[in-house]
């Protein structure tokens, strides 16, 4: 078969069946179906009546042309088929006499003497004719069934008016012959209305844009069909799919557009680009007029204000500008939107409209373009280029005319105006921030980076991602943003909280250390080191670096706090002292610090402020009904250092305050256990320790687990080389005293 | 007379096809409403009303492709005919094309009218000059058809009212009562002629029309009145499981859920069933609601439900509008059946419905039922189709 070369991307129908097929994307379910209702249409008493809703340039075309072949090329309903296909702009057809006359001419027939019956026809008066035409069809039709397909539909019923569609829906009534498949630009009053004669007559079918990756397979196949090879390969890298999104972006899914585009898809130079496309450009623009033809004198006057508009706009904004009142104007965006001409975005309460297709504001300010700014060619460079591509692309270039208008292109990014959605979003985020609402937030990033893609709004959505707990995906927005901009010192930073939250701890201070390199006062890199390195055990150097994000921001609460932390893990109490009451200082709500206090008086000795301040801090964990977070070890380890005089009484205070947490209590106790052991600690004191704590807690369910474990390691501090004190618990219990004691596993000899 | 009772095909794919035309075993549900018409025809013409694309065509189809035995059966949709003339050329093509075979018969129609006109007529086209004797014409067309049988002979005429409105406002009221009277003339005359009268819009408005411009006389009250009401609930989910079947959805209890969510209509079955084959997510039971949402809501979108209100305005006479759109109020926000004391009294203390009184109450529910908005049982009155009450209460902004 013979290729076609070209891709009529306005007259689709004029191509061959295999070309079609061969650029076919997205709609085979929909074609399919189409054709097997028009095969139950032939074949059985059922009648279907399909109508295709898409805007122009949406592809209606091509899928009635490719279902047409397919259903000609269906060899058993040959003889069981008559079709007559209406063609696009079929001018004209005023009544339904005339309807049934080009119906007549479209079929197929070559037999003459049904040619000379159409001919005699118009000797008859109208009445007459309309009678013989109905009869003659009828005729030809016999016991066929005949597929009427019909393009602008619209336009069609327009000029038969009510008393033609009357008449037509009768004969369909009557004949029980005819199935139909047509096409719209939208659902239309003819077909909506309960008051006209085909209203729910017709089951739609509407048409959606392509998606991207729809786009790159168009193109790819048009490419292939061209045999372009270059092209095709060049489509599938990513600068290809770059390109393919900014044509998405002019054409908002417009296949027709694609089509038009493909050719233009890999030029690499601006200049073998510019000229073309404002060759393209001219030729587009009679496509877009035509389009504003079919608008309202009031619906145009919103377009152009939108054509105008670099932003989308709202309601108001749009009311304002065309002094229409808001109601008027939302009426008409419903339908303008329906039409395919704007497309609504919806942002917290507010909506915002923008043309569907930003080529369509390009090729129409062309028209109105006045002084020697081509605003157009700005428009379109900002579109087709990223911003680093156009800063290569202005120092590459050496020609003024281009050059001007590269800067222009660069200064209209970099401009201060705008975006009002943008304002929306932050505020938004900003609300659900507040509300602790991370995942609601994420509608919002997801936002932002659709309408800007910053590096910061990639990090944004890093910062939501992590707090709700989506690591995988808060690595990938980090990547993002480090791919827009490498030495994003926050992108490097949330990074490193990822690793962090995976407990990779060498690779998270990496990134710390690669943002501090970005931004040397980021005094929020240098806590979290700290913090990493404390989990390392590093309690030293932790210090250090907490110590320089206190330099940077010294009303730090939470890396004076972390720094007692530190300080206390080196038996530095009264340091680690200092730095909890530093952080109250800062912030007297800092639970942390208060509990960090609160251990810190009660493990040295100071039982008395420090039982104040644990009861008050306990208080209000107790009233905001969260749990205690950490666990007592450190009170616990300075309560064994204690007069042993004073053990029932204080274990007692601490049973008694952590009744409702007694978690806290357990574990420090489990984990005391290790300072149980050391030589410090006498044999008799660990007795007394271990029966103290028995005589107090042996009725206690939750203490029964950590009194095993607390009598096994006594048992081990008497006799460490017994192997047999391990015998008193189970295996999973021996793992969790020997961690806690820092020592190697003991084989079991069960 | 045994009537065709049909026995229900379980399992044929059935595509979606709301608004196309259904095979005769594509028609579900409607085998009892079939035999109890039938039944009525025995005795009586009948006229057969329902709102816009409950199925009356699809049922009046049906009929005529299994009539009962011994029974001619002619069907017509008249909405493209605009003068009498039109109606009855149609009818001589109905009837002549049944008994071509019976030469002599026709030929007896044939002699008259070239006698009449002047001309051998060949086709079914008269000429115009004749057309003052068109009532002459149908009664001498419909005389020679009735001697040629033995059985009964029905016509069933789709979208009566429609010619008729159609004649009205091209010639006039006296006109189009003129064809209502010579109809009702045929029926009397003729024991084994039936007539069958379905529309879009209510024949009773046409009527009311003719009679506020003195166009009065009796026309259809020897005919039977009859509505197409929904499905019942099991013929309703048989239909929605046939359609789900047909597009390879597969839904708990989505069936249930569609025949319910649209009151048991049928078109409505088959439409929420194509849309849900065209949605590209996954299906579940709140994409029916979110279907049936954007049709009430979406004023660019098929149901049309804004018609509901418009119409009021179109058929109504103005003074008794307010009372209408009272009414209507009331029954959207009650939950219950409101029986006429209660719903007088609901009226009456709004301050622009204080001329209402029981009689002028009685006429508007009579309209509002007739018209098919609501409906009443055990005396008391509710909207017909939830899913009307449902739209008519926020769109109206009544909460």
């Amino acid at each position: 078969m013979m290729k076609s070369p070209t891709v009529f991307s306005f007259t689709p129908s004029l191509m061959n069946a295999a070309d079609l097929e061969s650029i076919f994307v997205q709609r085979e379910a929909t074609a399919a179906d189409l054709v097997d209702r028009i095969r139950e249409s032939v074949l059985t008493p059922t009648k279907h009546h399909s109508l295709i809703i898409g805007a122009r340039g949406m592809g209606k075309t091509h899928l009635v042309s490719l279902v047409y072949h397919r259903v000609r090329a269906m060899a058993d309903l040959h003889d069981r088929i008559l079709i007559a296909w209406l063609r696009e702009e079929e001018w004209g057809i005023t009544s339904f006499l005339k309807l049934l006359l080009r119906i007549l001419r479209s079929i197929d027939s070559s037999d003459p003497a049904i040619q000379q019956r159409i001919e005699s026809l118009y000797e008859l008066s109208s009445a007459e004719a309309e009678q013989a035409a109905m009869s003659l069809l009828i005729e030809i039709i016999g016991e066929r069934t005949l597929l009427l397909i019909t393009e602008n539909l619209d336009d069609l019923f327009k000029g038969l008016g009510e008393q033609g569609q009357q008449q037509l829906r009768a004969f369909l009534q009557n004949s029980c012959c005819c199935t139909i498949l047509a096409t719209a630009p939208r659902l239309f009053n003819g077909v909506q209305s309960r008051t006209k004669p085909f209203y729910g007559f017709f089951r739609p079918v509407r048409l959606h844009e392509l998606t991207a990756a729809e786009a790159v397979q168009l193109l790819i196949q048009i490419a292939s069909l061209r045999e372009q090879t270059e092209l095709v390969s060049f489509l599938k890298t990513p600068m290809g799919k770059a390109r393919v999104q900014a044509v998405e972006h002019l054409a908002g899914g417009n296949p027709r557009i694609y089509v038009i585009f493909a050719e233009f898809l890999s030029r690499e130079s601006l200049e073998e680009l510019v000229q073309p496309f404002m060759a393209l450009l001219d030729a587009l623009t009679p496509y877009y007029q035509s389009r504003m033809q079919y608008l309202s004198a009031q619906q145009r006057e919103i377009v152009e204000f939108l054509c105008d508009c670099k932003f989308p706009a709202t309601v108001k904004d749009i009311a304002q500008r065309c002094f229409i009142t808001s109601q008027t104007t939302s009426s008409q965006l419903k339908e303008l939107k329906e039409k395919g001409y704007v497309t609504v975005e919806s942002i917290g309460r507010e909506s915002f409209y923008a043309l569907q297709e930003p080529l369509m504001r390009i090729c129409l300010g062309m028209k109105k373009e006045r002084d020697s700014t081509l605003k157009f060619l700005v428009d379109f460079l900002q579109g087709w280029y990223s911003k680093t591509e156009l800063d290569m692309l202005r120092q590459q270039i050496s020609d003024g005319f281009m050059q001007e208008y590269l800067e222009l292109a660069l200064q209209e990014i970099n401009a201060n105006e705008q975006d009002p959605r943008i304002a929306i979003c932050l505020e938004r985020m900003k609300e659900c921030f507040d509300r602790h609402l991370f995942e609601e937030a994420l509608e919002y990033t997801q936002k932002l980076i659709e309408i800007r893609g910053s590096s910061t709004d990639w990090v944004e959505q890093a910062f939501y991602q992590i707090r709700s707990g989506r690591l995988e995906e808060a690595f990938i927005s980090c990547e993002n943003a480090l791919a827009i901009k490498s030495d994003n010192p926050d992108a490097w930073h949330l990074r490193g909280c990822c690793f962090g939250e995976l407990s990779l701890y060498k690779e998270e201070i990496a990134n710390y250390l690669q943002a501090i390199s970005y931004q040397p006062d980021f005094y929020y890199a240098y806590y979290n080191i700290g913090v990493a390195l404390g989990r390392l055990g590093d309690d030293e150097e932790s210090i250090s670096f907490y110590d320089t994000a206190i330099y940077l921001k010294p009303d730090f609460p939470h890396a004076w706090n972390n720094r007692g932390t530190s300080f206390a893990r080196l038996g530095r109490y009264e340091d680690a002292l200092i730095c909890a009451e530093k952080a109250i200082e800062i912030d007297p709500t800092h639970f942390y610090a208060l509990g960090s206090r609160a251990e810190l008086l009660l493990a040295t000795n100071l039982w008395n402020e420090g039982s104040t301040a644990m009861k008050d801090l306990l208080n209000l964990f107790h009233q905001s009904n969260t749990s205690y977070p950490d666990d007592l070890e450190l009170v616990i380890n300075g309560l064994l250092t204690q007069d042993p005089s004073q053990w029932q009484t204080r274990i007692t205070d601490l049973i008694h305050w952590f009744e409702p947490f007694p978690t806290a209590v357990t574990k420090g106790l489990s984990r005391a256990c290790k300072k149980l052991i050391s030589p410090l600690i006498s044999d008799t004191t660990a007795t007394l320790w271990h029966d103290t704590w028995h005589e107090l807690t042996h009725h206690l369910p939750e203490y029964q687990l950590p009194l095993r474990l607390l009598t096994t390691a006594l048992h081990y501090k008497q006799k460490p080389d017994d192997p047999r004190v391990w015998m008193e618990l189970s295996i999973e219990e021996r793992k969790i005293l020997q961690q806690a004691l820092s020592i190697d596993s003991v084989e079991s000899r069960d | 007379m045994t009537y065709n009772r049909e026995s229900r095909t379980i399992g044929i794919l059935m595509k979606p096809n709301p608004g196309g035309q259904l095979a005769a075993n594509e028609v579900v549900g409607r085998d009892l409403l079939i035999a109890r018409l039938w039944q009525v025809l025995e005795r009586q013409s009948l006229v057969l009303t329902a709102e816009r694309r409950m199925g009356k065509t699809s049922v009046i189809k049906k009929m005529t492709l299994q009539p009962l035995p011994d029974m001619l059966v002619k069907f017509r949709d008249l909405e493209g005919l605009r003068t009498p003339l039109e109606f009855v050329e149609a009818i001589l093509q109905d009837v002549q094309q049944d008994l071509s075979g019976k030469e002599q018969a026709m030929g007896g129609i044939r002699a008259w009218l070239k006698e009449l006109s002047g001309v051998e007529i060949q086709g079914f086209k008269l000429p115009k000059s004749i057309e003052q004797h068109w009532k002459t014409i149908l009664t001498k067309t419909i005389e020679d058809l009735m001697a040629q049988q033995e059985g009964m002979v029905v016509f069933f005429w789709d979208e009566m009212p429609m010619m008729l409105d159609n004649i009205k406002r091209d010639l006039g009221e006296t006109v189009t009562m003129e064809i209502l009277t010579t109809l009702r003339s045929l029926r009397q005359t003729h024991l084994n002629l039936r007539m069958v009268f379905t529309g879009s819009i209510g024949l009773h408005h046409v009527v009311t029309q003719l009679k506020k411009v003195g166009a009065a006389g009796a026309t259809t009250n020897d005919m039977h009145q009859e509505e197409v009401t929904p499905l019942d609930l099991a013929d309703a989910v048989l239909l929605a499981q046939e359609l789900l079947d047909g597009a390879k959805i597969d839904v708990k209890d989505l069936a249930r859920s569609i025949a319910e969510s649209v009151d048991l209509v049928p078109y409505y079955i088959h439409h929420i069933v194509d849309e849900l084959q065209q949605i590209n997510s996954p299906i579940t039971q709140t994409s029916v609601s979110d279907i049936i949402l954007d049709n009430l809501y979406n004023p660019s979108n098929r149901w049309d439900m804004a018609h509901y209100r418009e119409r009021i305005d179109t058929y109504y006479e103005s003074p008794i509008v307010p009372f209408t759109l009272g009414v209507l109020d009331e029954l959207a926000v009650t939950a219950n059946p409101l029986p006429l004391p209660d719903l007088l009294q609901l009226l009456q203390v709004q301050s622009n419905l204080q001329n209402l009184d029981r009689e002028l109450l009685l006429k508007v529910l009579s309209l509002l039922q007739r018209d098919h908005y609501i409906g009443q049982q055990k005396g008391a009155y509710a909207f017909q189709f939830p899913l009307i009450q449902q739209y008519w209460k926020l769109s109206r902004g009544l909460g």
